[in-house]
């Protein structure tokens, strides 16, 4: 099954989400993945993610790398795969090395239906960055786009549909 | 439940999408009412207006408007007006009061559906003209909602029925 998890910056949304696919396994020969999909550019976000992991590793996630071609991402059927998230994923898609630019969220579509299609369950966290009412410039927007395309992909795919707002789960659509 | 490994059909997305709409309380013979739609930048709202509009007046094809370049006139006549946030940027920009012209435009076209972006989730913006916009929008959002028998938040093409 497909859950999508949103919510703002700070929202909770991450541990909403870690929380959930623990809660999602069931049987001790099922595996909790993550996909880190933030590329460590400094120092700093090395430590972050170095943080991240430790905190991750304590409930069980083994950590997966994958900054592009989510749809070559090898997985298996007895893993319960964290996907996180899709305002990175789409970041990299457009505008890194070997990235399918204006094709990135079909891209992304596709790589979501391959996870959905051969783990066992799938929780995907996207970023709600569409309320702030900025116009940016072409290149903002056209990121916006993509990435709010997703969101509606998700909208119809997902089996549940989670907005966090303040740690707290406002169902958009209930399992 | 579904399995983890099917991916849904087509046919049951648009199933699942109706029973969506159908679960947000809203009865599909009511008599025609105005609605506000409002929900973040790009996540369905325009499709959700048909969407409404066509259980509501079966067969009958919508004059649709978009708020950034239409004359009042025209607006009066519309069925759904897309974008009404654009409608008070261009009367802010006018030097137009946008309270008047919507309680005006409600006057005279009370049955209307009207889409809107939620804006106001961000810093406050340094430019005068920028922060009045961003508040207005917020405030005659609120006189959309309390005017309008049915007003709904869409999120990831989404609909929740908000009253």
């Amino acid at each position: 099954m497909i859950f999508f998890v949103i919510g703002g910056s700070g929202s909770g949304k991450s541990e909403y989400a870690e929380n959930l696919a623990v809660q999602l396994k069931e049987q001790e020969t099922e595996k909790l993945v993550y996909v880190a999909t933030m590329k460590p550019l400094d120092e700093e976000s090395w430590q972050r993610i170095g943080r991240h992991r430790k905190m991750r590793a304590g409930k069980g996630f083994e950590t997966r790398e994958c900054y592009t071609h989510l749809e070559q991402l090898s997985v298996d059927k007895n893993e319960i795969i964290l996907l996180e998230c899709l305002s990175n994923l789409t970041a990299n898609e457009m505008f890194s090395e070997n990235c399918r630019k204006e094709q990135a969220a079909q891209a992304i579509e596709k790589g979501i239906l391959h996870l959905a299609k051969h783990c066992r369950h799938l929780v995907v966290v996207g970023n709600n960055v569409f309320e702030d009412g900025m116009e940016y410039d072409e290149t903002t927007m056209e990121y916006l786009r993509q990435m709010a395309g997703l969101h509606r992909f998700l909208g119809k795919v997902s089996d549940s549909l989670t907005e966090v707002i303040c740690g707290i789960p406002v169902e958009w659509r209930k399992l | 439940m579904v399995k983890s490994n099917d991916v849904d059909t087509a046919e049951e997305k648009v199933q699942r999408k109706n029973h969506d709409i159908n679960n947000s309380g809203r009865k599909s013979a009511e008599e025609k009412t105005m609605i506000l739609i409002t929900g973040g930048a790009f996540q369905g709202k325009s499709e959700m207006a048909k969407q409404l509009y066509f259980a509501q007046e079966n067969g009958k094809e919508p004059l649709i408007l978009e708020g950034k370049t239409e004359e009042m006139e025209l607006l009066k006549k519309a069925d759904i007006i897309l974008h009404f946030h654009l409608w008070i940027r261009s009367l802010l920009e006018e030097g137009k009061d946008p309270y008047a012209m919507t309680e005006q435009l409600l006057k005279a076209n009370p049955r209307v559906l009207i889409t809107m972006n939620q804006m106001g989730c961000g810093i406050v913006p340094m430019d005068a003209f920028d922060r009045k916009y961003r508040e207005t929008v917020g405030r005659i959002g609120c006189l959309l909602a309390k005017q309008a028998q049915e007003a709904y938040l869409v999120n990831c093409g989404i609909a929740k029925r908000l009253k």
